[in-house]
């Protein structure tokens, strides 16, 4: 099982690309049960929105 | 869009070229000069300008090469000799306990549409991207404003994909807990 640290190596990983079956099978089911993470893989989306707008 | 309007449009990008450049560089003098040189080109191809995307957009594509070029020249006299992904530790060692579990978990940010455009938000996102540590806001400002693809952040850098990921990490782990900090603790207290 990965931490919530390792977790949230993966979740910003996964902004920038394509992660493995494994690795997001892992993601989907720590998120089922960890809401740290869950609201830390919300934030990162909102970061990326925030950051388009800041580059337009 | 004829050629003054996007002459004015290039105009009132200076800081933010001169920043983006800072941030890259860590010389203001440089990042002045850079940011100069990038209007001036600009405005010298603005009737090249085929408008299909912003003109800040494509402006900040011409500041891209020269902050590449420039990195290219200064290459040996650069702080990147020694790069260490490693080394901003302590700010990440906090957030987790040593069981890798969150030491405060990240609080809701909200679901609903959070209004990005605020001008406030945007000037408090600012300011935490300029207090990123060096390394970390080099990354993630040629990552998210550059938009330049990992191949070429890590051969600029001169950094092993494996640190970039790290410094991409960091870099968000960092820009969250400052917005949490500066922006969303205040709109749930409110």
């Amino acid at each position: 099982m990965r931490n919530c640290r390792e977790i949230s190596e993966l979740l910003s990983m996964a902004q920038d690309k394509r992660l493995s079956f494994f690795d997001r099978l892992g993601l989907r089911m720590h998120l089922a049960m960890c809401d740290g993470c869950s609201n830390f893989a919300k934030r990162l989306d909102i970061l990326k929105s925030a950051m388009r707008q800041y580059r337009e | 869009m004829s050629v003054d309007e996007i002459v004015n449009q290039i105009h009132p990008l200076r800081d933010y070229l001169v920043k983006i450049a800072f941030i890259q560089l860590r010389d203001m003098t440089l990042a002045e000069d850079l940011a100069q040189d990038t209007m001036l080109a600009a405005i010298q191809a603005a009737d090249r300008f085929e408008g299909r995307s912003k003109v800040k957009t494509w402006v900040t594509s011409i500041l891209r090469n020269k902050i590449i070029d420039a990195i290219r020249a200064k290459q040996r006299a650069f702080a990147h000799t020694s790069i260490d992904a490693g080394a901003d530790d302590d700010f990440v060692n906090v957030l987790f306990s040593d069981g890798g579990t969150w030491e405060e978990k990240p609080a809701s940010w909200g679901d609903g549409e959070f209004d990005l455009s605020q001008k406030q938000f945007m000037a408090v996102l600012d300011i935490c991207i300029e207090k990123l540590p060096p390394n970390q806001g080099r990354a993630f400002v040629m990552k998210e404003v550059l938009e330049m693809g990992p191949d070429e952040i890590c051969k600029s850098l001169e950094i092993t994909p494996s640190n970039m990921w790290v410094l991409l990490h960091r870099a968000r782990l960092v820009l969250q807990s400052c917005l949490d900090t500066k922006w969303f603790a205040n709109k749930r207290d409110a």
